[in-house]
């Protein structure tokens, strides 16, 4: 059956307490999911104090802070810190986002940061993001059609055409959407969860690849595509303001329109 | 069988179909039961003789059952992950299901054969 509470050896424990030095002005009590794979214990919270006058704005410069200053045994991902390599995507304040562009200003109270959910942890922060990515490669995101463009030239696309690729491609695959949603939390084995689905309607609405018969049969699926229920977490919580529940919307409306005729 | 077993488009496709033939089936329901209300059981036994309201009461007892078994198999289908215990209990969900439906046509036989 469905599992509801962790299992014994995966609920936190309270962690350490790392305090602010006695000169801070304006503390912010961090929250952190810690766990190493190596040590064998139960994965515990840790509580780090930031003096914010002394912080960046952004809960990713507190994070780095901490790795920097305070604790550097903290593992989490980052690149760019400006919300386009989707790298320090995490639960924070019980929502996944992006730490890079998420103000700690936006946090009331202490700020709480774990993985993403329902993810194998690798470490810490640091979600095991290979089953996602596999499903990712699964829908081919790539070009194909069998029309080569004529010598020397692009394929071309009216600008209506180009206009249907917004709010599509602009997805920078951190996964937020996908841990956000509780169909892929119980059936992220077979459900291909919304931010793979949205890139298969990404090339589904691209004019240039006429692969779009073979890309539907492969969708058409009780699990692979039918199992989002329109809870919409997806589109609630994208870091980028997309609405990976209207590309699933679109793909279904695809399907059954290619049946009727 | 589970909704798993097939393309999704077909089971996806009825579920919506009978919901919205449930829309004025319900609302008939509804109005019956208003209209049924405080009525003793001869004049519920004449309402159902008609064949109208004979009719849309097998209607809506057949559509119910048929949505109802569709959506239960699909949260068995998120929520049981034991495959065995999945089947057993989407199974019994459709048995129980054709039972309520069988039940409301003999009801309605009965009625009918006016006893």
């Amino acid at each position: 059956m469905l599992q509801i509470r962790l299992p014994v050896n995966a609920r936190p424990t309270e962690g350490q307490l790392f305090a602010a030095p006695e000169s801070a002005e304006n503390v912010k009590r961090f929250r952190v999911y810690r766990w190493d794979p190596d040590g064998g214990a139960n994965p515990r919270i840790d509580t780090y104090e930031i003096d914010l006058n002394d912080c960046g704005p952004m809960v990713l410069d507190a994070v780095i802070k901490i790795k920097n200053e305070i604790d550097s045994t903290l593992t989490f991902r980052r690149s760019c810190r400006e919300g386009i390599c989707g790298s320090c995507a995490m639960n924070i304040d019980g929502t996944n986002t992006l730490a890079c562009t998420k103000p700690i200003s936006e946090v009331k109270g202490d700020v709480v940061i774990n993985p993403l959910p329902h993810l194998p942890v690798v470490k810490d922060l640091v979600p095991d993001l290979n089953h996602f990515y596999a499903q990712y490669a699964s829908v081919k995101p790539w070009l194909s059609s069998d029309e080569e463009p004529a010598a020397g030239r692009e394929r071309l696309q009216s600008p209506e055409e180009r206009e249907k690729l917004d709010g599509l491609y602009e997805c920078i695959l951190c996964a937020c959407c996908s841990t956000s949603c509780p169909s892929y939390w119980w059936n992220g084995d077979r459900y291909l969860g919304p931010a793979t689905l949205l890139q298969a309607y990404r090339w589904l609405a691209d004019s240039r690849d006429d692969r779009t018969d073979e890309r539907l049969d492969q969708l058409d699926d009780a699990f692979k595509l039918y199992r989002c229920h329109t809870i919409l977490n997806c589109t609630a919580t994208c870091p980028k303001g997309l609405n990976p529940g209207k590309a699933i919307a679109e793909t279904k409306k695809l399907l059954l329109s290619r049946k009727r005729s | 069988m589970s909704t798993a077993d097939h393309s999704g488009l077909g089971h996806w496709k009825s579920q919506r179909l009978s919901s919205l033939l449930l829309v004025p089936l319900t609302l008939w329901l509804l109005w019956a039961g208003v209209a049924l209300t405080g009525a003793d059981y001869d004049s519920a036994v004449a309402f159902f003789r008609q064949p109208f309201h004979a009719a849309m009461a097998l209607l809506t007892a057949g559509i119910m059952v048929y949505h109802a078994q569709g959506g239960i198999a699909v949260v068995c289908e998120d929520y049981v992950a034991h495959p065995g215990l999945q089947s057993a209990l989407i199974w019994l969900t459709r048995l129980g299901c054709l039972a309520g439906f069988l039940a409301t046509v003999y009801t309605i036989y009965v009625v009918w054969q006016g006893s």
